[in-house]
């Protein structure tokens, strides 16, 4: 290890260790700060601390200064530099290593035994990995020991490589760390020292068994003062481009056995190579893809000298030179000049093929996907799953109790089937559009002869009774039957398997609609309460639904009828072609059903929609809650009946007093709105405090460049760091503007949104206690 | 120089060559050696030209034959006919332009050096186009168990690549030939 340093005039020094910059005393706050105090502060009341590397004892002194470290192991292979932190670096790190908290090892870290389950947090400072040896510390193996000595809640944070100079190399140093099992969080600061080597943004990586979040990062709360690190800006550097996270999850993973590490490090470079008309292949290319092997290797020795190979080799055609040969014989033995012409034969032949023929393959390849893909952008056929249009997902639940009504389907969202539930539980558990099954729930109920009328929903006949009481209105006895739900439409929209449509209103009460008619229906005395209102909205928003959501399935049903077209006879060598098969057989079924379904359904029996008053709050579809806490039913034919908890006036405005089962459905159905109702509320004060800290952000980050713009001279092509990437300062302006104009905008929408539940609820809370009482 | 001379007029170079050579070792006049020589270099130049043109065009039509195929998926085509135009109109069409690049002398090296070309240009063509369009309705398909997708892909690409190449190999041998005797 060669160790190196030098100080200026004005005292501050740099270390360098085989050429590389480890720190300089000027900014080395900033490298120390960031490693260091983000595993602490991110992990619960740290005691026990794994310093690995960091002889400097730089991460040392951050560490000590935070609160309640009890103890802290740093293992160092070099002597030499412990030896230099001790005598040279003493000021620096205020002693660090010679606190009484502290066991410094000489030893490979990457050979000594750490005890499992330990270490409240692991920090691994290890040098730039320049060779082979020194990329150990970077492999999967190394990585695996870590995770073991990590206690259940330790954070472990590790100095990686540049992720703007390096990406390729710092992806795979995070993906390496992740094929341990450990959550992982990479994030990048920028250190002034580095950026004046060349070295570019510099990266870490937090690990963890639990999941670790931007949010928590923008959230952190170091109890240490930091002296040049900006902790609170951090979780900016953790914002990767989608490009960058797709490379984490696609790197290769160093490991001891199979080190890529290095070749990464040495090798940054875009595959460029293509094939262009000028064949042979473009050379500058071709050189391109040959990889650098070692550290004192560069770009340009290695073009310098294909270039002379190349150059030597182009000057001789082989095949003419050996046709040469054979031509001018006549002076060789016969024997020579029948292999000469063996090898002129196979030459012509072999060498020239394969030329053409390796040539003319990849370029047909990428001509026919080119093509291909071009011919299906332009055909929308089904097959290719380009032009088929999803209807979103409506929420039936939310417009059965708001005055919005019935939302429809309306988006373009493609709706692919990513579940298995068509081929693994189909017709025993229902399933959705997306394939997931769900737990099944069996529905109890029956169905009418017809009713005559409106029978006496008090609940002494009639609906409640056996058919046969009250007034007489059902003419066959009522013989309930369980029911599975074979289609999940919507969280609240079931399609059953005997075709009828069922809205589950609390765990005690749904609605069932068949043959035009909507029915009130208890779960527990499996008995109809009455007959609702078929609001014309309802129905259409349900056929609309069921069409969008059928038109789907027929997409997916048209794919997978393609893909067996292609390799339906190999079913029966590959159990996944069997299960396709399966699949579409299901899908059919379900599609075949659905259609059945909705002429079952039919058409509302109503010819207009109910005009509910303003005051009036939905609680479900044909029901709502009046300003005195009344609940307003309306029955077939838009009749209102209005119940108080205690009495019913019906349609015609006879008095009676409440059937008790129909007060236990409302008061449910109040419970559960009520229960939504708070739901919604703290999903929407959760959401607006986000928003507010990210305006807050926001604005902050628009204050800082408008003060940049003054400060470089109201110059706006100014450059400066804008996530990722780097633009001027008048632009940086416009965009975190227009930002924070969106930002306003949703909180406004969100307050409205939070204003609305807010007003439901104590409606729906006020009524509650009025039925209860 | 007889033999030399049918064999340059078949496009049998190699055969061509070697007659020449042993002219040359027999002692034959120099200037004729000379002679047949570079006639052999003006004709096989002239029989590269022509080949490599035949075979861009047989490869112009895969590619925009197929192309013109996979504007429908086999199901919208009808099993029937996208079997019809994908395992035997086109390979036949394609096999009788690549087989006619390579010269159509009588030698059964040559007629199954047709073969062989026939037979590559197509396979390769119908595996890409079958491997592309497996690919991209399989891309749309997310439910699927893919653990298998590669080997059914190889599978189905080799099969079809093969039938294919199979029916163009005969029609490069067998039309060129006909053509030539007639």
């Amino acid at each position: 290890m060669n160790v190196f340093h030098f100080r200026r005039p004005d005292s501050s020094l740099a270390l360098y260790i085989d050429g590389n910059l480890q720190f300089d005393s000027r900014d080395e706050a900033v490298y120390h700060e960031s490693l260091a105090l983000p595993p602490l502060c991110l992990s619960n009341q740290p005691k026990k601390v794994l310093l690995c590397g960091g002889g400097d004892g730089l991460a040392l002194r951050e560490v000590l200064r935070y609160p309640g470290i009890e103890s802290v192991t740093l293992i160092d292979c070099s002597q030499e530099v412990l030896d230099f932190a001790r005598a040279e670096l003493n000021v620096l790190n205020d002693g660090a290593l010679d606190d009484p908290r502290v066991s410094v090892v000489v030893a490979d870290a990457l050979t000594y035994p750490l005890p499992e389950r330990t270490f409240d947090a692991i920090i691994c400072d290890f040098t730039f990995p320049t060779t082979k040896e020194s990329s150990q510390g970077f492999t999967a193996e190394w990585y695996q020991a870590l995770e073991r000595a990590l206690s259940d809640d330790g954070v472990l944070a590790i100095n990686a490589v540049s992720p703007q100079n390096t990406p390729s190399a710092f992806a795979c140093i995070v993906a390496t760390l992740r094929s341990t099992g450990l959550k992982t969080l990479p994030y990048r600061v920028c250190i002034p020292s580095f950026r004046d080597h060349g070295y570019g943004a510099w990266g870490f990586v937090l690990a963890a068994r639990r999941r670790l979040t931007i949010g928590e990062l923008r959230r952190i709360d170091c109890p240490v003062v930091t002296r040049q690190a900006d902790l609170s800006k951090l979780a900016r550097g953790a914002r990767f481009s989608s490009k960058a996270r797709l490379g984490f999850a696609m790197a290769p993973i160093n490991r001891s056995d199979k080190p890529v590490l290095q070749a990464l490090l040495l090798n940054q470079r875009e595959s460029s190579f293509a094939l262009t008309t000028d064949s042979p292949p473009d050379f500058p290319n071709l050189v391109q893809q040959v990889e650098i092997t070692h550290p004192y290797h560069s770009r340009n020795m290695i073009e310098a000298l294909a270039e002379q190979v190349a150059g030597s080799l182009h000057s001789i055609d082989l095949r003419k030179l050996v046709e040469e040969l054979t031509a001018r014989a006549k002076r060789l033995p016969q024997r020579i000049v029948d292999e000469l012409t063996n090898i002129g034969n196979y030459l012509s032949r072999t060498v020239l093929d394969l030329d053409v023929w390796g040539l003319w393959a990849s370029r047909l390849f990428a001509t026919l996907l080119l093509v291909m893909t071009i011919a299906n952008s332009i055909s929308p056929d089904p097959a290719f799953a380009k032009g088929g249009e999803g209807l979103g997902h409506a929420s039936f639940s939310r417009g059965f109790t708001s005055h919005e009504g019935f939302g429809g389907a309306s988006t373009s969202v493609s709706r692919p089937i990513s579940g298995r539930g068509f081929t693994s539980t189909y017709g025993r558990d229902p399933v959705d559009v997306y394939g997931y099954h769900y737990t099944p729930r069996i529905y109890l109920y029956g169905h009418y002869g017809g009713y005559g009328g409106y029978g006496n929903y008090g609940g002494y006949g009639g609906y409640a009774g056996n058919g046969r009481g009250g007034n007489g209105a059902y003419h066959e006895p009522y013989d309930p039957q369980p029911h599975k739900p074979l289609f999940v439409l919507d969280d609240d929209l079931l399609a059953m398997d005997n075709g009828d449509f069922v809205i589950p209103l609390s765990d005690s009460v749904f609605l069932v609609l068949a043959e035009s008619q909507v029915n009130l229906v208890d779960t527990q005395g499996n008995k109809p309460l009455m007959p609702i209102f078929a609001e014309p909205k309802l129905f259409d928003s349900i056929r609309s639904e069921v069409a969008a959501q059928t038109k789907d399935l027929g997409r997916e049903v048209s794919t997978r009828k393609d893909w067996l077209s292609w390799v339906g006879w190999t079913s029966s060598l590959f159990s996944t072609v069997k299960a396709d098969d399966l699949e579409f057989r299901n899908l059919q079924d379900l599609q075949r059903r659905l259609g059945g379904a909705m002429k079952r359904l039919g058409n509302s029996s109503e010819s207009h929609s109910i005009a509910a008053g303003e005051d009036e709050v939905e609680l479900f579809v044909g029901c709502y809650v009046l300003n005195d806490n009344r609940i307003a039913i309306y029955t077939p034919g838009g009749h209102r009946a209005i119940a108080d908890g205690k009495t019913m006036v019906t349609p015609t405005g006879q008095t009676i007093p409440l059937n008790p089962q129909l007060k236990t459905a409302i008061t449910s159905v109040l419970k559960k709105m009520i229960k939504e109702s708070q739901q919604d509320m703290n999903s929407d004060i959760t959401e607006n405090k986000s928003l507010l800290a990210e305006q807050a952000s926001t604005q902050k980050d628009l204050n800082d460049y408008q003060s940049i713009l003054i400060q470089s001279g109201s110059d706006p092509a100014y450059e400066v760091d804008y996530g990722t990437d780097s633009i001027p300062v008048s632009q940086a302006i416009d965009k975190t503007q227009q930002d924070l104009t969106s930002i306003t905008i949703d909180i406004a929408a969100l307050e409205a949104s939070y204003s609305k539940s807010q007003t439901e609820m104590a409606r729906f809370q006020s009524a509650l206690q009025t039925w209860s009482s | 120089m007889v033999a030399a001379c049918k064999a340059i007029e078949d496009g049998d170079f190699a055969t061509a060559r070697h007659h020449i050579n042993n002219l040359a070792l027999e002692g034959s006049n120099p200037s004729r050696v000379e002679e047949l020589e570079k006639l052999i270099w003006r004709k096989e130049n002239e029989a590269t030209q022509t080949s490599l043109g035949r075979i861009g065009t047989a490869l112009a039509i895969a590619v925009f034959g197929y192309a013109a195929l996979s504007f429908q998926s086999p199901e919208a085509w009808g099993q029937v006919i996208w079997a019809l135009g994908a395992f035997l109109v086109l390979p036949s069409f394609i096999g009788a332009i690549a087989g006619s690049s390579v010269a159509s002398g009588p030698n059964p090296q040559q007629k199954s050096r047709r073969f062989w070309r026939a037979f590559g240009i197509v396979s390769i063509v119908v595996a890409c186009y079958s491997i592309v369009g497996m690919a991209i309705i399989r891309r749309s398909m997310q439910s699927s168990d893919k653990s298998a997708d590669l080997l059914i892909y190889l599978v189905v690409a080799v099969i079809y690549g093969a039938l294919a190449g199979l029916v163009a190999g005969v029609a490069g041998s067998v039309l060129v030939f006909k053509r030539r005797a007639s």
